[in-house]
């Protein structure tokens, strides 16, 4: 294993012992489309939206990973990163104050390509290195098909093959020797989906793996999150980083954490329900109900730990999201210990809730129109870390 | 001894699902209200209860002493459902969850299931009237407009009436893959007819339209076994009465004889029916249910309105096809190993218990869990299964599948690689699982054999018009 030649490398551990498994990330950000909507329309591309979410939401996952990402068995050894965005930026890690601004390569078929290579050579060291693939950007899907768009997706000649087709790169990566694999894939969900209509197979090979020259006889886990929020419009505010990708950060920070066994771990088949639930609680229903392809030999496995919370992140919402701007809401400590917290939802303008910072224990949750009927429906319950859901009903 | 008994109730629906959630319990806090130590979780599959939740046992979890614990139920689709008890030392405490109630008796297990609304006849973009019509939030006032458009959209188009069903002539061979592409780029669509509209009159109403079909008897469910023992058994009887394969046709004309040349009708939703589920041995209550949503989309063709699920009512095996088809198996975790380590799907292949599609849907579960590629006991009945029952593509799909984990040298990825080819020939499988994983396997391949590559190509045009949200096959054309 080594850093070797890579353009993409944002994050390497030197000191990490080259014989110990580790984590190895490959993040693909994609907000510019060269023959999307613009001057470089291409037939095919050309009702690709440019975006502006996928490159923050890239680097704020590179972030995490590089400052808060903790597996004893399997820590952070390297980041890759791809960006294409319409002005280049240099990424600095945060928190890691004096590191070279780095200069990600754009996120072309080709560079991706060279940097998945590089990417499943080093995990290729041994069977208990875990991968990490995350996509953001443009995505197609339909039936049991799905396809990661890049920024050269839609160059005349060879409008599908800037690409990656989501089967074809989970089945190769079944080849490779590291057990564990996570896909996180944040894609707006849009009419790209009708270019399976005339194009079964959309999508290249970006990686090529040998058959069974694994060296061991542990079939690969796969764990494959896919979002199911419909159009741009959801995917993210501008210039923020997207719904999802928002989502899986808090899930991993504190969201996702069982501390029952001791250690405050993320499996992640509790990354997958806290994701789920946070999604729910930052775009309405109506957007919320696309289907997704199915993570069928998902295991849940240890992904990360975080130090024990010390505080519940309460989120709380209502029933009905008409009254969303309205609403103010109230945590009362029922036996008067701790002050009372109060937040009004116009202030919570980019989420669809409320979130309190609260003490373990029980406490009343309350709320107020300006004019009623109809009434929040008050609710007690024992709050326990890392978070709470909280929904009031609005009652007529 | 203090103890939470729990199980969840479905209003209105038939008989019960012993393992269909999933409850984690853990202690909160102690009856005073103070929080304690965080304490181990419990996990288990519950049962749930139709009619008046009268039916099926109670999940018994053991607690440490009396306080307050808390619940969550995983269901196969829809958010968790959590509850909050105060239990005092000693005290043995029944629940029984009930869940949010269908208007239809025939609708319960689709609720449970998460497949139907709800409330079906409450439009999701009603407000009530005292609701402001907007938020003053911008951007949450642009998403629930664009989403309340795209329903009412829905609405507006929906189907007035439900679609007409035929047999469809799907032939038991790899031309099959061919026909649906063909047909969903624009050509003949004449085999997705034979003969007349079949006579099966459904029941409804303006958002849903479901037909109740007589389940075989025992004597028809052996034939029915039998035929998958041969790959191109003869149409007869019990084909006409039990056809393999469905079209269910929205706007079909209502002439009798096809017309030549490409068909200018509506979406056709091409569905494999597992007739044969229960081989000689069905329950009162099970049954399959074939369930055309007027309004909701397929996810493959999210602009016209109208869907057709197919459901099996099974006490045993019902939960975890639901959790199979959306998904969320890992969210089950390993609580419905119990269903599995009681060899059904084994006994199933062997004629002791229900019929041998039973033992493909155990099949895809194990391959898809294995901890191993080393050779376990269920690897002779893959073998099994592909060779005794020809008229099923799934088994050598699934036995190929297994062999590519297993591959050592490139004969044995050959070997494989044989099996995959054979499942193709063999037509389109029961289970939309059993097509994802030949999927997957064949890239895996590709790298090494290039036909594989091909087939991969050739099967794409049938899993990009899949269901991905059911169990068995259901193809939108």
């Amino acid at each position: 294993m080594s850093n070797g030649n890579d353009p993409a490398l944002a994050f390497f551990d030197d000191a990490h012992p080259r014989a110990d498994p580790g984590t190895h990330v490959l993040i693909v950000g994609v907000g510019k489309y060269t023959h999307g909507k613009g001057a470089g329309a291409s037939p095919v591309g050309g009702d690709l939206r440019q975006l502006t979410s996928p490159p923050i939401s890239a680097r704020a996952i590179a972030d995490w990973f590089i400052e808060s990402f903790k597996n004893r068995k399997k820590p952070l050894v390297s980041v890759s990163l791809l960006i294409s965005e319409e002005q280049p930026k240099a990424y600095s890690p945060r928190g890691r104050a004096g590191a070279a601004p780095f200069n990600a390569p754009a996120a072309t078929l080709a560079n991706v390509k060279k940097a998945a290579r590089i990417w499943a050579d080093r995990l290729s060291s041994h069977q208990d290195n875990m991968a990490v693939f995350y996509f953001c950007g443009h995505g197609a899907s339909l039936g049991q098909q799905a396809a990661l768009l890049l920024e050269d997706f839609g160059e005349p000649g060879a409008a599908f093959d800037g690409a990656i087709d989501v089967n074809v790169l989970r089945g190769t990566m079944k080849n490779s020797a590291a057990i564990q694999q996570v896909y996180l894939l944040d894609c707006c969900r849009t009419n790209a989906d009708d270019l399976y209509r005339n194009e079964p197979s959309i999508g290249s090979r970006v990686l090529s793996l040998a058959s069974f020259q694994r060296g061991h006889s542990a079939p690969p886990q796969q764990f494959v999150l896919f979002p199911t929020i419909d159009g741009e419009e959801a995917f993210g505010i501008k210039d923020r980083a997207s719904v999802f990708s928002s989502s899986i950060v808090d899930a991993l920070v504190f969201a996702a954490a069982d501390g029952s066994t001791g250690v405050w771990r993320t499996t992640t088949g509790n990354l997958l329900n806290a994701v789920d639930q946070l999604v729910r609680l930052r775009v309405p229903e109506q957007l919320t109900k696309r289907s997704k392809p199915n993570a069928l030999d998902a295991t849940s496995f240890d992904f990360n730990e975080i130090d024990e919370p010390a505080v519940t992140r309460s989120f709380v919402t209502i029933s009905d999201l008409a009254f969303w701007g309205k609403v103010e809401l109230e945590c009362v400590d029922p036996a008067g210990v701790a002050a009372s917290q109060k937040k009004h939802s116009r202030d919570s303008s980019a989420e669809t809730c409320c979130a309190f910072l609260l003490n373990e224990g029980r406490w009343r949750f309350t709320g107020w129109l300006p004019n009623s009927p109809p009434n929040i429906q008050g609710h007690e319950r024992t709050v326990r870390v890392p978070v709470a859901y909280v929904t009031l009903e609005v009652k007529p | 001894m203090t103890q939470l008994q729990v199980k969840l109730h479905q209003p209105w629906a038939r008989g019960y699902i012993e393992a269909g959630a999933v409850a984690t319990v853990r202690l909160l806090a102690d009856s005073s209200g103070t929080v304690t130590k965080a304490g181990r979780t419990q996990q288990k599959p519950v049962a749930i209860s139709g009619g008046n939740g009268e039916f099926g046992p109670y999940t018994v979890f053991d607690l440490p002493g009396g306080g307050y614990y808390g619940i969550d139920i995983t269901r196969p689709r829809g958010p968790d459902i959590s509850q909050e008890y105060l239990i005092q030392e000693g005290e043995v405490r029944k629940e029984t969850i009930t869940m949010a109630a269908s208007p239809h008796e025939y609708l319960g297990w689709q609720q449970y299931a998460g497949i139907v609304r709800s409330d079906p006849y409450r439009r999701e973009t009603d407000r009530s009237p005292d609701a402001p019509a907007s938020t003053g939030i911008k951007r949450l006032d642009t998403l629930v407009l664009k989403g309340r458009s795209r329903i009412e959209g829905l609405y507006r188009r929906r189907a007035q009436r439900a679609p007409r069903v035929f047999a469809a002539g799907v032939p038991a061979s790899g031309v099959a893959w061919a026909l649906v592409k063909e047909a969903a780029g624009g050509g003949g669509r004449d085999w997705t007819r034979v003969g007349d509209p079949l006579d099966w009159a459904p029941q409804g109403d303006a958002e849903f339209a479901v037909w109740f079909r007589t389940m075989p008897s025992p004597g028809e469910g052996i034939d029915l076994v039998d035929q998958l023992r041969t790959k191109n058994a003869p149409r007869g009887q019990l084909d006409r009465l039990f056809p393999r394969w469905l079209s269910f046709q929205a706007g079909a004309r209502r002439t009798k004889a096809p017309k030549p040349g490409p068909s200018t009708s509506g979406p056709i939703d091409l569905a494999s029916v597992p007739w044969s589920w229960w081989g000689e041995q069905p329950h009162q209550d099970e049954e399959i249910r074939l369930l055309y949503d007027l309004v909701r989309p397929s996810p493959v063709d999210r602009r016209i309105p109208g869907h057709l699920t197919i459901s099996v009512q099974d006490r045993r095996w019902s939960g975890l096809l639901e959790f199979l088809a959306s998904g969320r198996l890992n969210r089950a975790g390993d609580v419905f190993d119990g269903v599995l380590r009681s060899d059904d799907a084994e006994s199933a292949l062997y004629g002791k218990f229900k019929g041998p599609l039973v033992a493909v849907a155990g099949g895809i579960v194990l391959i898809a869990q294995a901890k191993s590629t080393e050779v376990q006991r269920w690897d002779g009945w893959l073998e099994n299964l592909s060779n005794w029952f020809p008229g099923i593509p799934d088994g050598p799909i699934l036995l190929g599948c297994r062999r590519v984990q297993q591959a050592k040298s490139s004969q044995e990825l050959l070997t494989a690689y044989g099996h995959l080819r054979e499942g193709i020939e063999r037509g389109i499988p029961f289970f939309s699982a059993s097509i994802r994983m030949l999927a997957l396997a064949l890239a895996q391949i590709g790298g090494d054999i290039p036909d594989a590559e091909e087939s991969g190509r050739y099967i794409a045009p049938v899993s990009s018009r899949i269901d991905p949200d059911q169990p068995f096959t259901v193809i939108r054309l």
